[in-house]
């Protein structure tokens, strides 16, 4: 991560200074007003984050990104590029000190806490690297959670549950405690947890990251396997090269600048 | 019912500090549930002996007396506002053996004396519809002297012999002879306390007579009664029976090891007749008219609510005092009194120094149990606070899987209702089987006993859950500011 010494007026000085290969007209506001921007489902417009440690660093700098729906977005870099810090901010877990995230049309930057929470409810699912399911309980119940939040009925719930849970290959494993689960096994349940809203977006930060090799194969199988038949957008930030195969929109990122912004044609 | 399940995961998971808040809250329904259940009463056979003699569960007096004639030795301030008031030595009611201060001293009450007669039909009326009330009768005494005119102070007291049969039992205390019943009704016959003579008093043997000079009854037009000591009537009656009436076992160490014990027994020189033969003597010294009542005895559907009795009592009948008498024994027990203990040391049978108001307290029981509940709710507080520093990775993927800021603020409360639910029911199901047994003890209908046990568990589920809610919003809405970043810490 490139240390700066620019105070966030700086940054404000420099909107416009778009990441290259993010195309400038692509950010202008879409003709249903500001909270409509067309095709892209996710969208950043001069997307920034700092950390003040001492001095002022910049984890996001300057980022503009158009993802559309059903894309396979990888996001690649060296370790302190950035990378989770963006995923964080497109997920809407944590906030910019400018610029905006814009999910299917809503901004991030009018929702409160709670707006948000709901916004990830619908739109996101998240995968982290180390899965964060509650170790209390089972993986069907932690894979119904999200859906619970959302004041879905039992029935509704649990039928969603058993069917993703089916569709990562756990249906054996629906009543065992994550720490009854393998790595794996535990990943796909935080797979399967993501999924369970039908979200529009799937971040996944790292999810093969804890993860052995062949288990890796086994994620990243899932993962382009779900892609292909939900047509669900999912952005992974992974050094795993087992994505690249599977990626058909790639971002690198260096000092939280967006360094090569690569859209592949569709596998 | 997932808040359900994760509030009872975390409750098993973090035992120790649960534990704890578990025993806290227990504690307190413990002593809610006794405030409000055992507390209202007492098991049927306490203070049994001193009730069989009094005749009552519950004495109603009137508040002041208006004394007048030769007998009235304390008259008060002019104020009609303020009245000085005292009891006569004569006073025809239980008084004296409670608060015999009253008589040398008196007491102060504000508003105008009343008459020292009770209306029983009036009273009556106004007590038709206590439910808690099954009966009402009046307490019959006469001042009286054994041997004539100048004798040992012996009040005539007329007993109901039915009741004294089939709900006092009072021929359980016969020591000699035997006691009155129905058909002594209208016969000059005598029962006497067999521990008089423990105090030098003569008591007639079975079989003698007993021969009680009584004063004169004079009414004043304005409604009060006095005696007229000089103008006295004596009575002869046949002493059938004697009594002792056995009430507490004092124990007490005697030096260097050893222990000594002693039986109490109610000490009086009432002469016990028939009612029905005191209404004759009363209307000779009288003139002919019918007995008026300085006191009413009031025996209760069971001893379990005499509390709630007695509460309606002192509704109904405002400007008159309604007390048990086992509160009445009780604050007589703490000074010594009415018992006169020959063996026991003085600090062993109770300080007659003592006052109004000893061994009766003010009912501290709501305060102690608000006290009891705070401390608990804020245990369990303590512990839900320090559960937000060991939870806040677990809360921030509830958030970052969408759970809103209500979301972990239910799922909080709902921990901290279980657990204080929990102890709660512990504390009341513990109280409660004391309880019943107190209730059964007592007779009560078990459609009765149900009903009471679901009130009392409303009682105490409310306040408890009112409890948990108050004092489980600090770490809930402490928990509910944590944030979904807080899963990336570990990321």
């Amino acid at each position: 991560m490139r240390k700066r010494g620019r105070t966030a007026d700086e940054v404000g000085a420099r909107v416009g200074a778009g990441t290259a290969g993010a195309g400038g007209d692509l950010f202008a506001p879409g003709p249903n007003g500001d909270d409509a921007y067309g095709e892209p489902i996710l969208r950043t417009v001069r997307l920034n984050k700092a950390f003040f440690m001492g001095e002022t660093i910049y984890a996001v700098n300057d980022v503009n990104l158009a993802i559309e729906g059903g894309e396979f977005v990888l996001i690649t870099g060296p370790s302190g590029s950035g990378k989770s810090t963006l995923l964080s901010l497109l997920g809407g877990l944590d906030r910019p000190i400018s610029g905006e995230v814009i999910l299917d049309g809503r901004r991030y930057s009018r929702l409160n806490e709670n707006g948000l929470a709901a916004l990830r409810r619908q739109k996101v699912g998240f995968v982290f690297q180390f899965f964060n399911l509650i170790p209390h309980l089972t993986a069907r119940g932690n894979v119904m959670l999200p859906m619970r939040f959302a004041g879905r009925s039992a029935r509704e719930v649990g039928e969603r549950a058993d069917e993703l849970l089916a569709l990562v290959g756990l249906t054996d494993r629906a009543g065992h405690r994550p720490s009854q689960l393998s790595g794996g096994e535990q990943q796909r349940v935080a797979i399967a947890r993501a999924l369970v809203n039908k979200p529009a977006v799937v971040l996944a930060d790292e999810p093969t990251g804890n993860l052995d090799s062949k288990t890796r194969e086994g994620i990243g199988e899932i993962f382009g396997r779900l892609n292909r038949e939900t047509g669900q957008t999912f952005i992974v930030v992974s050094h795993d090269e087992t994505f690249n195969g599977l990626a058909d929109h790639v971002l690198h990122m260096v000092d939280g600048w967006i360094e090569r912004n690569e859209v592949r044609s569709r596998h | 019912m997932t808040f359900f399940r994760l509030a009872f995961t975390n409750v098993a998971r973090n035992l120790g500090r649960s534990v704890l808040s578990v025993i806290a809250m227990a504690v307190a329904a413990f002593v809610m549930t006794s405030s409000s259940s055992v507390a209202q009463g007492y098991p049927r056979d306490s203070f049994l002996a001193q009730r069989a003699f009094i005749g009552g569960d519950i004495i109603v007096y009137p508040d002041q007396y208006r004394l007048g004639g030769p007998t009235a030795s304390g008259a008060g301030p002019a104020d009609d506002r303020l009245t000085y008031a005292r009891t006569a030595a004569d006073a025809l009611n239980d008084l004296p053996d409670f608060h015999p201060e009253l008589r040398d001293e008196g007491y102060v009450r504000r508003g105008p004396a009343l008459p020292n007669v009770i209306d029983l039909r009036q009273v009556q009326q106004r007590l038709w519809d206590e439910k808690a009330v099954k009966l009402i009768y009046p307490y019959y005494a006469l001042p009286g002297f054994a041997g004539g005119p100048g004798g040992q102070s012996s009040p005539l007291r007329g007993r109901n012999t039915l009741l004294d049969q089939s709900v006092w039992h009072l021929y359980d205390y016969v020591t000699a002879g035997r006691y009155l019943t129905s058909a002594d009704d209208g016969e000059f016959v005598a029962v006497v306390d067999a521990r008089q003579a423990k105090e030098g008093r003569d008591v007639p043997p079975v079989g003698t007579s007993i021969e009680v000079s009584v004063p004169a009854v004079r009414h004043d037009p304005d409604g009060t009664r006095w005696f007229d000591y000089s103008a006295m009537k004596s009575f002869r009656f046949k002493v059938i029976g004697q009594i002792a009436l056995p009430t507490r076992l004092l124990a007490w160490p005697t030096p260097p090891n050893g222990s000594a014990s002693e039986q109490l027994y109610w000490s009086t020189p009432q002469v016990f007749i028939p009612a029905a033969t005191f209404e004759q003597v009363y209307r000779e010294v009288s003139g002919g008219n019918p007995y008026e009542f300085e006191q009413l005895m009031v025996i209760v559907e069971d001893q379990s609510f005499i509390r709630q009795a007695m509460t309606e009592l002192r509704r109904a009948l405002p400007e008159y005092t309604a007390v048990t008498v086992a509160d009445q024994v009780t604050m007589a027990e703490a000074r010594g009194l009415p018992e006169k203990v020959y063996q026991a040391p003085p600090q062993v049978r109770g300080d007659p120094s003592l006052r109004a108001q000893v061994g009766v307290p003010m009912d501290l029981g709501p305060a102690m149990t608000l006290l009891l509940y705070l401390i608990a709710a804020m245990i369990v507080a303590a512990n839900m606070v320090l559960l937000v520093t060991s939870r806040r990775q677990e809360i921030g993927v509830l958030r970052a899987v969408g759970a809103k800021g209500r979301d972990v603020v239910l799922m909080i409360l709902t921990e901290t209702a279980a657990l204080s639910l929990g102890g709660a029911l512990i504390g009341f199901t513990l109280v409660r089987f004391a309880a019943t047994w107190n209730l059964l003890s007592n007779r009560v209908g078990l459609a009765r006993v149900g009903l009471l046990t679901l009130t009392d568990l409303g009682r105490v589920v409310g306040v408890t859950l009112a409890m948990a809610v108050v004092f489980g919003l600090f770490p809930a809405f402490r928990m509910a500011r944590v944030s979904a970043m807080e899963v990336l810490r570990n990321e």
